[in-house]
Parts: C-alpha cells; structure tokens; sequence
C-alpha cells in the first residue's frame, strides 16, 4: 500500500518536471544558439540553465517566472562562456581565419553575411540584440534579463547595431 | 524600425530554424534532482545550520509526552524502519522516491534522508514549500539517517525534545533558503537521537501560519515515531565530537573495503582517510586546524593498536601535555585498531607518546608546529549587504593602520578587498571590481573617489552612463567617498573628471 502510492507520488513529480523542461527546454536552446551559434553548446548551456532554474524552484509564485529566470541563466551563461578572454580571443581568431577563408564574399544582407557578422560581437552586445530582435523584448525586459541598467541594455543594443552597421559596410566595400 | 534591425530580425528567425533539440528530459531532470539535492540538503535538511543551543528564552518544546489527538483519524506508516503516526490526508514522502537523496553508497559516512512528512504533497516543490502557489504546506518535517553515535548529544535515547534551531536568515550561504523564497518566516526545531541501534536527526520547519492544531498534531506525530533495528551491524559509528577553535567537530570511524576509515567533519569542511594498518613501530596520526590566527587548535586523530590505552601530547616548552584515553572501535567495523582524539593548540610541535596499561611506551610520533600565515584584518563594521540578482553581498572596511582602511566584498565565501589609501595625498579614484560566483553576468565595481571628483565616466564599458554614485556612509574622512556600482560592464576603464570636465585620475577594472 505504501510502496505503490509512493511510486505513484514520484510519477507524479517527474512527469510535473519533465512537462516543465519539455515547455521551456527549447526556447532556451533557441536563445542559447542565437547567442553562441554553438549547437551543442546551446544544448548543454539550455541544460545547464534548466538544472540551475528548475533546480532551486524560486520566484514560481509569478506567472512567467520560471520563462524570465530561465532565460536570464541562459544568458548569463552564454555571456559567462565567452567571458573568458582566451574563449572569445580563439573564437574570433577562428572566425576571422574562416571568413578569409571562403573564396565566395556572400552577397551585403544575406543572412552568412549577418550571422558572421553579429558573431563579431562582443558576447553581451550579441545577448541583447538577439533579445531585442528575436525574443521581441522591450528595452526593459532586456535589462531585466541581463542583470543591467535600462541605459545599459540600451547602449548594448545601439552599440552591437552600430558595430554590425559597420562590418556590413566595411564588407560591402 | 530600420533596414538593418528587419535584416537582423529575419537572420534570426531563419537561423533559429537551425537550432538543435534540447538534450533529453531524462538528462536534464536527473541533473536537477541532483541540484536539488545539494540546495535542499545544503539547505533546511542537513548540513550547516547552526544548533542554536547558546539562545536563551526560546521555547523549547518537548515532545515525549505527547500523544496523537484522540479526535484527529490517523495513520500509520511505516518507512525505512521509521513508523509514524499520523492524522489521515498528510503525506509521508519517501525522499529516495522524491529524488532528495544521491545514488546509495555504501561506503559514505554522510546522513542521508529517510522520511519526509508533510501536510499536502507538493511533488517536486517539497524542497521549497514557500513557493507552491496554492495552499503551500504549513510544515515539513525530515528524518535522516546519521552514522552511529557512541557519544555525544545524537547519542542519547529516545524520546527525544525538539530544540528551537538558528538557521541563518540573510539569506547568505547554504542557508538561503530561509530569507527568501522557499522558508519565508518559518520557525526552525531539531532532535538528535540512538533508538535500536541507528542514529537520527529530525528537522522540524513551521510556517508562520501554521495552526495551533497542525503544530500539535505534527508535533505527536513526530513523538509517535518507533524504530526497527538495523538490518545489520553499522558501517560508520561517531567515536567521539567536541569543539576546537570554536567550530563543532566529530570523529567518525567507517569499515571500508581496505579497512578502518576515519573521517573528522564539522560545519565547515570534513577531512579524512582510510586504509590505517597495524603498524608496530609509530603512531598514524591525521589532523586538522581550527580556528582563527592566535585562537587556533588542532584536532589530532588516529589510529592505534588494541593494547594501547592512552594517549599523551606534550608541547616541547614544558606547557603541559595533554592525554586523552583511548577510543574503542567496534569490531564490527575494525577488530584490530582503536582510535584517539586530541586537541592541542596548533602553532607548536607536539611529541605524541601511546601508552598500555602499564605505562610503557609502545609507539611515538609527531605533528603540529604549522606555520600559519598572518591573517587578513578582519572587517570590523560592515556598511552594507546588498543583492544584485542572485548575489547576496557583504560590504564592509576595517582600519588597518593610520591613513589605511580595508574595503571588502564578500559574498559566497569569495572576498575581494583592497587597501584604500585614505591619507591627504590620496589618489581621486580607487577601485577594484567583483564578479560573484551566483551572478557571473553582473560585476559589482566598488572603490573610494575624493570629493574633487564631479564625474565619472565608463568610455570603454558604459558610455551612456556617467554621473557621481551614491556615497555610502562608511566613516572615512570627509574628502572621501566609497561607492558601488553595478550595470557598468565587467571590463573598462573608469576616468575621474573635475568639475572643470578635466580629467584627474583613471582606473580600470578587473
């Protein structure tokens, strides 16, 4: 009797977990590839930020909250990811060797051209344009979801811009 | 919207198409039940809250003669050799189902949780009763499984009182959990106790609201609980507990597969080993310091041959020694060794002499004499504790000597500081920069401007963001002003302008 109702009652709490990862689990693989254009360092970094979310089970008085924690962590990571200069130093070494590498220029606008280019970025100017331009986020919001000043988020955003403005440019010459 | 913001919103939508499958659920939640057994073990149930022994005036509240309400219907249940009586429609939650505990391990000293008693079942959320939306439960109680104590308070017999429990509210640390979310309020209790041979702790967390009924049902509930003998002889025992350097210890002796283990744990870190072998001609001694510079101790632990009956340790400068007797090790764990405990103070060498009963010398050895670093000062008033995100945060400075204060952040045990220079001739701007281990994305930048500066500016890291921060009242002398700030990047350079907008003094962080 026992027995049979505690196996029901840890159904119960693992089907709740698992219908909570399988909701959010992929937009924050979304998130996480669009900041690192890493496909299996999206997929750990999604992982990872539902384990750190899920795990300590905070803030769920809020609807959303679990959404808005989640994709703060996601973030937090990518950023953290990059943090390290040696990371990011490879990382754009490599890019810059591929692109010098392909004997085709893609054309001004396409979307090699951007995604290359958005790459470029530093790693927080990279989270708050793809939070701005693809999760549709008010300035706000972005803040919120870096852990920085309205004005700060704002100056990531027009600064990544001005900067993309620039290699388009610079490329298209 | 412009051009370039549609370009880059359609390169997003087409490249999020490419984006990969989440790795599967069982992964994840396998990862999560583990995080959440270190937030919840690291939290209410086990480890690191403080007894609160020395509190005088609060309540304790005694159990024993307590029965189940004879108008309340009841059940009874009975879990990992617990049976528990109590009122029909609570739940009593097998923490191994509820994922709280690791993967078994047999040859691990640590306590692990054997029952989990609480008024609704709240699945997953049982580690967090403060944040279930509807109804959250108004108690949770936890028993867990110790090693054996043949000393000490654990080891005394059942029944036993529950004792109000200090639990850190600032949400600081392991114990977090208490000034935020998940135990907002809640009143702590805790019980110690041997009963057939096992050894148990039980932690008692009642909300504010709870009602009196509840508490006297939970509280006979808790007093109801019988005990099965040990399926077998115990494979980890406490030998021996006591204080050094002011911080709770004990020595726990563990029958691993290459013999005796010994392992000594206390609130802030556990140490240990294993593999002692009979050795005829010298003491196997391990130890460990306590305490802060100038109070510090040692505890000196080992293993000796049966036959010997004392221990003695005498510091080389004719300050008395201390001896202590022998501990005896069950057979079940070890036949052929016993076990010693001493604390000495930690700065000088000490000669260790192991004695039979008649006197004899049989075996002799060494320790001590450690070479400890002079300490940091020691912050003696803290200014501020903060939040930024997940970070809890401590601020504070000490005098270090004339015309030189320390500036310390400290958070999670990582500290950072700096030796402000606070004499006429001072710099305008000194600094230095945090990133806390719960909030990498968020740096903190902390320092002391004088009061020539009239701006500040981030050319590097935060253009738009320039001004003169909040002075925090610190008492440093008048011209100066320490200041915190966050949102101003996590690398650049900080220039100090006059009020003329010339530029006096330039810093940069990390």
């Amino acid at each position: 009797m026992v027995s049979s109702a505690v196996t029901e009652d840890a159904g119960r709490r693992a089907g709740r977990l698992e219908e909570l990862y399988e909701r959010h689990a992929p937009g924050a693989v979304r998130l996480a590839f669009l900041v690192t254009a890493d496909r299996e360092l999206a997929r750990d970094i999604a992982q990872d930020a539902f384990v750190k979310v899920a795990g300590r089970f905070r803030h769920l008085r809020f609807p959303d909250a679990f959404d808005v924690y989640l994709r703060r962590t996601v973030v937090n990571l990518c950023i953290s990811h990059f943090r390290h200069e040696r990371v990011e130093r490879e990382y754009l070494q490599r890019e810059s060797l591929a692109a010098s590498g392909v004997e085709e220029q893609p054309e001004l606008g396409t979307r090699d051209e951007l995604r290359r280019a958005l790459q470029r970025l530093t790693a927080r100017q990279r989270a708050a344009i793809v939070l701005r331009y693809y999760e549709d986020l008010s300035e706000h919001e972005v803040a919120a979801a870096m852990g920085c000043s309205v004005t700060a988020a704002r100056s990531l955003v027009s600064r990544g811009m001005g900067t993309l403005r620039t290699i388009v440019r610079s490329e298209d010459r | 919207m412009t051009d370039l913001e549609r370009q880059i919103r359609k390169m997003l939508e087409d490249e999020v198409r490419s984006a990969p499958a989440p790795h599967e659920a069982t992964r994840a939640l396998r990862k999560t039940r583990r995080r959440q057994i270190v937030s919840v073990v690291a939290g209410l149930l086990t480890v690191t809250a403080v007894v609160a022994a020395s509190i005088v005036g609060l309540r304790a509240v005694r159990t024993a003669d307590r029965g189940v309400p004879a108008d309340q219907p009841t059940v009874t249940t009975t879990m990992n050799g617990i049976s528990i009586t109590y009122p029909d429609g609570w739940s009593v939650i097998d923490p191994d189902a509820a994922g709280l505990n690791g993967p078994p391990d047999p040859a691990s000293d640590l306590p692990r949780l054997i029952l989990a008693l609480s008024p609704v079942d709240t699945g997953e959320m049982l580690a967090c009763p403060g944040i279930v939306e509807e109804a959250p439960p108004t108690f949770l109680m936890t028993v867990q499984e110790e090693p054996l104590a043949l000393s000490g308070a654990a080891a005394e017999s059942w029944p036993a009182a529950l004792e109000p429990l200090s639990v850190d509210s600032d949400g600081s640390g392991s114990t977090g959990d208490v000034g935020t979310g998940c135990y907002p309020a809640w009143e702590f209790l805790r019980a110690g106790w041997t009963a057939s041979g096992r050894t148990f702790e039980a932690r008692v967390g009642l909300a504010p609201e709870i009602s009196d009924a509840d508490r006297d049902a939970l509280l006979a509930a808790f007093a109801s609980m019988t005990f099965a003998r040990a399926e077998e002889a115990a494979r980890s025992v406490v030998l021996a507990t006591g204080t050094a350097g002011g911080e709770a210890w004990k020595l726990i002796a563990s029958r691993q597969t290459d013999g005796l283990s010994m392992s000594l744990q206390a609130e802030s870190f556990g140490t240990g080993s294993g593999g002692f072998e009979t050795r005829p001609d010298e003491l196997q001694v391990m130890s460990h310091a306590f305490g802060d510079y100038g109070e510090r101790e040692i505890v000196v632990f080992g293993a000796v041959p049966v036959g010997i009956t004392t221990i003695e340790a005498s510091p080389p400068d004719g300050a008395p020694a201390v001896s202590a007797d022998v501990l005896d090790v069950p057979d079940e764990i070890d036949a052929r060794l016993n076990a010693f405990v001493l604390v000495v103070p930690a700065d000088l060498p000490i000669e260790l002499n192991a004695y039979d009963a008649d006197g004899n010398v049989l075996l002799r050895g060494t320790t001590g004499g450690y070479d400890f670093p002079a300490p940091t000062p020691s912050p003696d008033e803290v200014i501020f504790r903060g939040r930024t995100n997940d970070c809890l945060w401590t601020l504070s400075r000490a005098s270090v000597a004339p015309g030189q204060e320390r500036i310390d952040l400290t958070a999670e045990d990582v500290q950072v500081g700096f030796l402000a220079n606070v004499r006429p001739d001072a710099p305008p701007l000194q600094l230095v920069s945090f990133t806390c281990p719960r909030d990498p994305g968020g740096t903190l930048v902390f320092g002391l401007y004088t009061d020539d500066v009239a701006d500040l500016r981030f050319p590097t890291s935060a253009p738009d963001e320039h001004g003169v921060p909040e002075c925090w009242p610190a008492d440093l002398p008048a011209r100066f002003c320490l200041f915190l700030l966050d949102g101003v990047g996590d690398r650049g350079e900080v220039i100090a302008l006059d009020a003329n907008g010339n530029e006096i003094g330039r810093a940069s962080f990390p």
